[in-house]
Formats: C-alpha cells, structure tokens, sequence
C-alpha cells in the first residue's frame, strides 16, 4: 500500500512537470474514471469523451478507465462507493437510467452516497407511430388511448426505462391511469425499430437520434419531442397540450465523503474540459444537448428527478 | 445488370491498394481477436470507432467488416482446438469440432470451418447483391406471433441434440430454460431467481455458461480422471488436410448451412445462434453415419461454421436497407456510418454508390483474404494440441476465467463459470448432454418474451398465433415434423404387410 | 433387482437432485407476482412451466431408476470406457486454481491471479515444476492483460503490480 501511495505520488510529481497548467489544486494528474457500463454505450462514450475533453483542456493528465457494467449501472456504483471513498481524483459517469435501476433492482447503494458533481448532457424522447399508421397527432394517439387504453401498445426499451416511465408521464399528463399504459419491452433497438416499421405495434419511443433518420426516410412518422422546444421542426409534447418534459440526462459523480473544497475544485476541473472544443465537437458528433448544471443545484435536481421517477414507477406498478 | 454494373464499380474501389490494405487490417486483427475469448467483434470495433476521424469512410468500413468477418473465423479456432466458445454463435462448432480435435482431427475440423465459412459468407454476400431489398420487406413482417412461432419450431427441431436418453436430455433442456429465467424479466422489470445478488440481474450470459460446461467441466473431468493416463488422445493422426470423405461430406452441409443462416440473419430479431443449432441438428438427421455424432462428424463442424457465417452477412441486410442493427457488431456499425453523417437506408445506395458496393465487394475479397490467411495457419495451429497436457489445459482455464471476469470485471463470474464448471463434470460422469442445456438457455428467454409481447398487443388472445399466416404456417411445419416420422413408419408398416 | 453401487447412488442422488431443484424452484415461482396486465400471462407463468417440468423429469429418472436404472441407448459409464477411478488430488487441484483466481483477481491484480490459476492447473494434470509453470502463467497473463489494457483499453485489475504495469490506456 504504502509503495503504491509513493510510486503514485512520484508519478503525480512527474505529471505536474510535465503538464504545467497542472500545478493549480484543481488539475488532476491521475484520473480514475469509472464508466458503470461496458465498453461502446452512452455512458462510455461520455466517460471517454469527458476524460478527452479534460486532457485537450490540459486539466488532467493520465486517464484510468475502469469499465464495470451490470445491473442499471448499480454494479458499477457499488464498486465506485467503496474504492472512491475520499478520493477527489476519482469520477463515475452516471445518468437518469442509474436512478431508475437503483429503484428498480431495490440496490444496496444510491446515488445519496456519491457526490454530485455536474449534468453533462441531455437526450430528449421521441414519439413515432408506424407510417401507415393513422394516428396524425398526438391527440389522434391521446384519443385512441382513452377509447380502448389495452389497443395501443407502447414500444421503447426495457421495462421501468426512460422510455417507458415517457409512455406513463405521457398518460398520466393526459388524465390517463399509468398502470393501464399496455408498454412492451424490446430487447435491442433493431427489434424495435423493426417492429415498429413493420406495423406490428401501435406507437413507438425512443432517443430522438435512435429514429431521427427512419422518420425523415418516411418510414416512420413523428407525433412529438420531450424536449422544452421543438427538435428537427418536430412539435413538443407540451404544445400539444401535454405537460411533459423528459431527458435521458447523464452526469459525473465523485467519490463518497469529499470535502466541500475538494468537490467544488472537481466542478471547476470538469467545468472546464466542458468549456473546451473537444467536448463541443463530441456534442455535435453524437447528437447531444448540454445540460450543464453543477454541485448544489445537480444535487437538487437529482434529488427532485429520483422522486419524480420513483412516483412514476410506482403509478406504473412496477415497484412494490 | 445495374447491379453488375455497380458491384463492378464496387471492385474498383474495394481492389485500390490502401482500401485493399485496410481490408488485409481488419481481418487479421478480427481473427486474433476471434481467437481470444472475452473480446467481440462488437467490442473491439467500438473501440476503434475514434479512427473515423481520420480515415476515409470506405477505408474505415472496410476494416471495419473485416474485423467482423475475420472474428468470426477466429472464433471457430479456439472453439474447435480449445472447447472454450468464445461467442454464442460458436457454441454449436464446439460439439462435434472439439470431438474432431481429440481424435486427431484436427486440421480436417479447421479446414471445413474456414472454407465452409468461405463457401457461405461468399454466397451469403451474392444473396446480399442480389436480393437484399425483396428480403428486408419479407423480414419485416415477422412481429413478436411470427418470432414465438419460430422458436417453437426452433426448439423442436433442436430435439435431435438431446442425447442419448430423453429424460436426461430434457431435464438438462428444463436446466437451461431455468438459467435463462435468472435476472431481470425485461416485460415487467420483475426480478427473478437473482436471489439479490447484482451480477445475476442482467442473466447469466450464455457464454459463461458453454464456457463452464465444455471448457471448465472437461479440464476438472480429465484431471479428475484421466491425467494420470498419458498421452493417448491427442496424438495428430491422418492427413492435415481434409481427405476426398471429408469433401463429400462437407459440401452439402455448407450448402443447407447457407440456405438456413442467411434467411435467419436477415430477419431483426434471428441472430446467428439459432441457425448455427439448427444446422447442427438438421446434419445430424440427415447424416448418413449418425453413429460418429459426438464422437467428431465434421457435418457438424461444416454446418453450423458455415450458418454462423452465412446469417452474420445476412444481418447486414437490413442494416444496408434499412438502417436496422439486428445484432451487436451491426449497431457499432451503424455508429461507424453515422460519424460520417451517413444513414443506411434505400437512399444510401443511390447517394453513396461507390461506398456501399465498395463494400459490399470488399466483403467478397474480405472472403478470400481470410481464406488465404486462415489455410495455410491451420499447420501452425494444430501445433496447439501438441503443448503438453498440463499447460494446455492450464492455458485453457485462464482464457475461460478471462472471457468470464470481462462481464461485469467481478469474482462472482468466476464463481458463476466454477459452478458451471462443476455441473459440467457431473454431467460428463453421468452421461447427460450439454447441448441442451445451452440451447435452454438462448431460445428459453426469446421465445418467453416474443409469447408475451405477442399475447399483451393481442391482450391476452392466443389466437394471434393462428390468425396470422406466417405464424400459422410456421406452427403448422412444426405439427409436420413432430408427426412427420410416425406417419412414414405407419405407412411404411402398412405397405410391408401388403 | 436393480445392481446395487456407486453408479446407482449417484443416479438415485442426481434424480432426487432434479427433483429437488424442480421444487425450490417452484418454491420461487409461486411467490412472484401475477403482473399479468394486458398479456394475460405474467413474469410467474414461465417459472411455474419450468419448476413443473423439472419436477416431472426428476419422477422421470427416479421411475427409470426404480425399474431397474436409467434407460440409456448408448453405454457412457466411463468405468467401461476404460478410465480410472476418481483422483482426487488432481480435482482439488484445478479447484484450488479456480479458486485462488477469484480470490486474487481484484486486489493482486491479473496476472498474478494468472499465475497462480494456471501453476495449480498444471499440477493438477500432474506437472512436476511449479517455478517453470508459474513463470509460464504469469507472461501469459502479463501478455493478455497488455493486449487488453494498452491495446483495446479494456481495463483489467492490475492489483499490486499497479507501479509496475502504469496506468491503462494508450
């Protein structure tokens, strides 16, 4: 222990020379990254990206990427609460599917035990019907709905999901019960998408990049966005009378137990990799709206989202 | 003609050095890492996903699907040499191939799956040229009735691998159904069998489980047994080459293999582990020597190496039509487009001729380089089983523990692959096959989920299975092969008393 | 009168083994929800197919047992296939390898776990040198754990030989 302390303080020391803008408290030499998913998805990609942006920004020197996925990230956050306890050196990339695993799976650990840092990004929803479909609106959706609820199936990713808990905000919205929403689960996007061209299911939900092209190929046809203003000239649920707004956010957390200095000099380090060039391409590359909201402020928003999500979750019936 | 016209455009481009080069890249670099269990296809394209900032999009998806293409070879090596499956799709491979590699059969198990892996994955890409947009608008009318169906008639077909006995087959067929019921059930968020432990929520991956049952079970079955006994299975005998037998044998069985991967590559939710099994059990009934299945027939490596092949080109179909990832690589794929500000779809081969015939046609050479790679390593490769016991199977341990540990990077795996590991044994001793258990566990979780999709949009009305005609039609095949034998023995019987 | 041994204890253990999983599993079954909204069939239904099957084929096997021992149509008793009887030393072995990767993997890192997984396999199979075996494993491990972390950064536990090996990543 004691020479694995040493060696990496000796290895700091040579980063700091190597790297002068590192000499200030808030640059880090040795970034730990935890991503708690496998390699390739969302939250990899923003783990990547954000470590990139902090190097380009000459914030951080080294990056050790310490992929473990599982169980809605909650594995990952497990491991992250006992390694990163103290440690303002360490960060974990998290988002509103943790908070939603974390409900779901009843997990031993929250996000009550990290430390918020920053809202990186966000990805609003879509709503599509198959192109035959003869829902036009959302009100067409709406009204069908309320005719016969168990007609109109709804077509997103796994149970309890973003998708989902859209599909019951959504009815709730529209004086609709939740729990009688008929939702079925796809596995993978391509089952999905598939099912939903082919005509097999009423409506569809999902990130708006996952079906922006099949709606401009006119094999799908968008109803609404979730997002606070129209997307791709898509009109908002809200201004279809629907009170709704819901983003896939993803965040950085830092480890349990840090200081008030040592959390504010993390807000400042990633602050700055955001501000940076890299990180705007990376937003442009993957299609992603910035969210930036930082320590007090995150931590409220967090706390406010995991009621939100916890109340829709329980009108949908799936935590008892 | 149009399309001749094109694919010859195609070959231009696929033929220019530095594309050809890229081609060379990635089928080398998808071969070592076919090679290594623990790292996919999927995996390892995505993390070279950053390079499309620097390479041309032609160049970049051309190394890109030789990856793809050359994993798949690799796969089959490690799998029919070591028994340690590292992809679902080679799991089928390992029954008869590893069979094959005890016996001495080794370089004639590796011949048949490269060029059977050749023979299907070129005809697959013919298939590709010619016929991808009448497919794709027949692949979409499979919903979640046609899909149950199909597993039906997947679960049945696949009942000629029970094994020996038929209460020891099923029960280890109810074992993996019961695996594949752990975790978290995707249509109501319902936890079941995890028992709290997080490694369990996401199921037990099928490869874990092959890996324990073959790899694990077999190195604690011949320690256990036959460590003591010198070295007397795996001497190389006969010729490395695949003998005029071996030809006669193998050639039909790519061809079958080709006719049932393809169409099942090309459908959104097929895969490529289904039709690998499929082939496996349609050889196995139409073999002429079925006394030599279990034992290394090499109908049942040339099967299912050439389905894989075949439905892994197959599922490029709806990815170039449409726009669909039907499978993990494909959504990476997909990405790999996107960065270029490409959408697959219709539009695609109209705006970006040059690029999609530039691959498609560099799948045809992508075919030939692996074959040109992968022929002559196969003498270098059979080297492998000449290590002594001890290091051969201590090496086979740490690869299996590797693929196992990458999951979730915890012991729990470890721990998972040991359980399976000892169930193997016991298994091996008592004489219940392995097969099932693993074919339990891919198609139990399909075809629960696509019956309870199908039944919530119908709600509740199980005549939505009869109602619509491919469902119907693929139930009905089903009810055929069940009393197809019985009605040829009665009949038969009937005219032997005439 | 069915043979009396080992064989046939074993049988009769496997099939109450069957039997008994079939049970516990219907014992979880029972106890989770309906929750079968629109489908009409919820996440207990397959359970319950499955825990009836298990249980079926577990009386399958002891009926088969009970009227003179498992039905077999080809003969797989390995005591005829001409092998020894158990040696024990050799199963402990490989267990002990297993077993110590697991324990050693998170926190000495994996190559040593490596190491050591693959000197207690090679004893097992009977390898009187455990210096030139643990060698072996450990470059072993050492070349996959660079292969994974520098090459495809991936990351894997490099554990106390943390100074050593440096940081992931290329």
């Amino acid at each position: 222990m004691n020479r694995r302390r040493f060696t990496q303080a000796a290895l700091g020391a040579l980063a700091a020379a190597q790297f002068p803008g590192l000499a200030r408290a808030q640059a880090i030499a040795n970034l730990k990254m935890m991503i708690p998913a496998n390699p390739g998805g969302g939250w990899d990609q923003t783990g990547r990206a954000l470590a990139a942006a902090m190097q380009s920004a000459k914030v951080a020197g080294s990056v050790q990427f310490d992929n473990k996925g599982g169980a809605g990230g909650t594995l990952g956050l497990a491991q992250f609460i006992n390694t990163a306890k103290g440690d303002p050196n360490a960060l974990m990339v998290g988002g509103m599917v943790m908070v939603g695993g974390i409900l779901l799976n009843k997990s031993a650990v929250d996000l009550s035990m990290v430390t918020p840092i920053a809202r990186l990004t966000s990805e609003y929803e879509i709503v599509v019907v198959p192109a035959a479909s003869p829902h036009k609106s959302m009100a067409d959706l709406m009204n069908a709905y309320k005719a016969d609820p168990g007609k109109v199936s709804w077509h997103g990713g796994s149970a309890g999901g973003t998708d989902h808990i859209l599909a019951g905000l959504i009815v709730r919205a529209a004086g609709g019960d939740p729990a009688k929403v008929n939702y079925v689960a796809a596995k993978g996007g391509g089952d999905q998408i598939a099912n939903i061209i082919g005509g097999h299911v009423t409506a569809g939900i999902a990130g708006i990049s996952e079906f922006a092209e099949h709606v401009k190929g006119g094999r799908m046809r968008a109803l609404a966005v979730s997002s606070p203003e129209r997307k791709e000239g898509i009109p908002t649920l809200k201004e279809q009378g629907l009170d709704v707004v819901l983003g896939n956010w993803r965040s950085v957390f830092g480890g349990p137990g840090l200081s008030a200095a040592q959390r504010d000099g993390l807000v400042g380090t990633v602050k700055a990799a955001v501000d940076s060039p890299a990180w705007k391409e990376t937003l442009a590359k993957y299609g992603w709206d910035s969210a930036w909201l930082s320590g007090d402020a995150f931590k409220a928003f967090l706390d406010e989202d995991t009621k939100r999500v916890a109340a829709i979750l329980d009108s949908l019936g799936l935590r008892k | 003609m149009e399309t001749l016209a094109a694919l010859a455009t195609g070959f231009g481009v696929a033929l220019q050095p530095a594309n050809l080069l890229w081609g060379v890249v990635g089928v080398t670099l998808g071969t070592a890492i076919g090679v290594l269990p623990g790292v996919g296809p999927a995996l390892t394209v995505a993390m070279l996903l950053p390079l499309t900032a620097k390479l041309d999009p032609t160049g970049a998806l051309i190394l890109f699907a030789g990856i793809y293409y050359g994993a798949m070879y690799g796969g089959s090596t490690t799998t029919i040499l070591l028994n340690t499956p590292g992809e679902s799709a080679s799991i089928a491979t390992a029954l008869e191939g590893n069979r094959m590699a005890k016996r001495g059969r080794a370089g004639p198990a590796l011949a048949t799956a490269a060029i059977g892996s050749f023979v299907a994955g070129t005809i697959a890409v013919v298939l590709l040229t010619l016929v991808a947009p009448v497919v794709v608008e027949f692949a979409l009318k499979f919903g979640p009735a046609e899909y149950f169906a199909l597993m039906v008639f997947a679960f049945v077909t696949v009942a000629a691998v029970l094994g020996a006995s038929m209460a020891r087959g099923l029960a280890m067929l109810f074992l993996g159904l019961l695996l594949g019921l752990v975790g978290i059930d995707d249509q109501t968020g319902q936890m079941r069998f995890a028992f709290g432990v997080p490694e369990l929520m996401d199921g037990i991956d099928v490869v874990v489980l092959a890996v324990g049952l073959f790899a694990v079970g077999e190195a604690l079955y011949v320690a256990a047994y036959q460590s003591r006994m010198g070295e007397t299975l795996e001497k190389m005998s006969g010729s490395l080459w695949m003998s005029r037998e071996d030809w006669k044998r193998s050639w039909p069985a790519w061809l079958r293999a080709t006719a049932i991967g393809f169409p099942f590559g090309t459908i959104p939710a097929g895969g490529a582990e289904i039709p690998t099994f499929l082939s496996y059990a349609a050889e196995k009934r139409l073999t002429k020597r079925p006394e030599e299945f279990g034992h290394g027939a090499i109908e049942g490596v040339a099967g299912p190496e050439a389905a894989n092949n075949a439905a892994s080109t197959g599922v490029l179909v709806p990815l170039l039509t449409l726009g669909i990832p039907t499978s993990a690589t494909a959504a990476i794929l997909l990405a790999a487009f996107q960065n270029y500000g490409l959408q697959p779809g219709p539009l695609l081969f109209q705006s970006q001729a040059a690029l999609v015939w530039g691959l498609i046609a560099s799948m045809y050479v992508g075919n030939v380089l692996l074959l040109v790679l992968n022929l002559p390593l196969i003498g270098l490769w059979v080297k492998v089983l000449a290590i002594p016991r001890p290091l051969l199977y201590a090496g086979i341990l740490v690869f299996a523990t590797l693929g196992a540990y990458s999951l979730h990077q915890s012991w729990v795996d470890l721990l998972t692959l040991y359980v399976f590991g000892l169930a193997g044994f016991a298994m091996r001793r008592w004489g219940f096959p392995v097969a099932p258990a693993v074919i339990g566990l891919i198609l139990g979780p399909l075809a629960e989920s696509q019956f309870r999709r199908a039944m919530a949009i119908s709600q509740g009305d199980p005549a939505v299975f009869l109602e619509r005609p491919i469902a119907a039609t693929l139930l009905a095949l089903t009810v055929l092969l069940v009393l197809a034998p019985w009605v040829w023995k009665v009949v038969r019987e009937r005219r032997a008393l005439r | 009168m069915p043979p009396r041994g080992p064989r046939t204890r074993a049988e009769l253990a496997l099939s109450l083994g069957v039997l008994a999983l079939g049970l516990a599993a219907a014992a979880v079954a029972f106890r989770l929800p309906e929750a079968a909204g629109y489908a009409r069939v919820g996440p207990n239904f397959m359970p319950k197919v499955v825990a009836g099957g298990l249980v079926a084929l577990g009386a399958w096997l002891l009926a088969e047992l009970a009227t003179g021992g498992w039905r077999s149509r080809v003969d797989d008793d390995p005591a005829q296939r001409g092998e020894h009887a158990f040696h024990r030393g050799a199963f402990l072995w490989v267990t002990a390898g297993l077993v110590a990767q697991m324990a050693l993997i998170r926190h000495a890192g994996f190559v040593l776990a490596a190491g050591a997984l693959f000197a207690c396999v090679a004893r097992g199979f009977g390898s009187a040198r455990p210096a030139r075996d643990a060698g072996l494993g450990l470059s072993l491990g050492l070349a996959v754990y660079l292969f994974f972390t520098k090459f495809l950064n991936v990351s894997l536990p490099a554990g106390w030989l943390a100074p050593l090996l440096g940081g992931a990543g290329l």
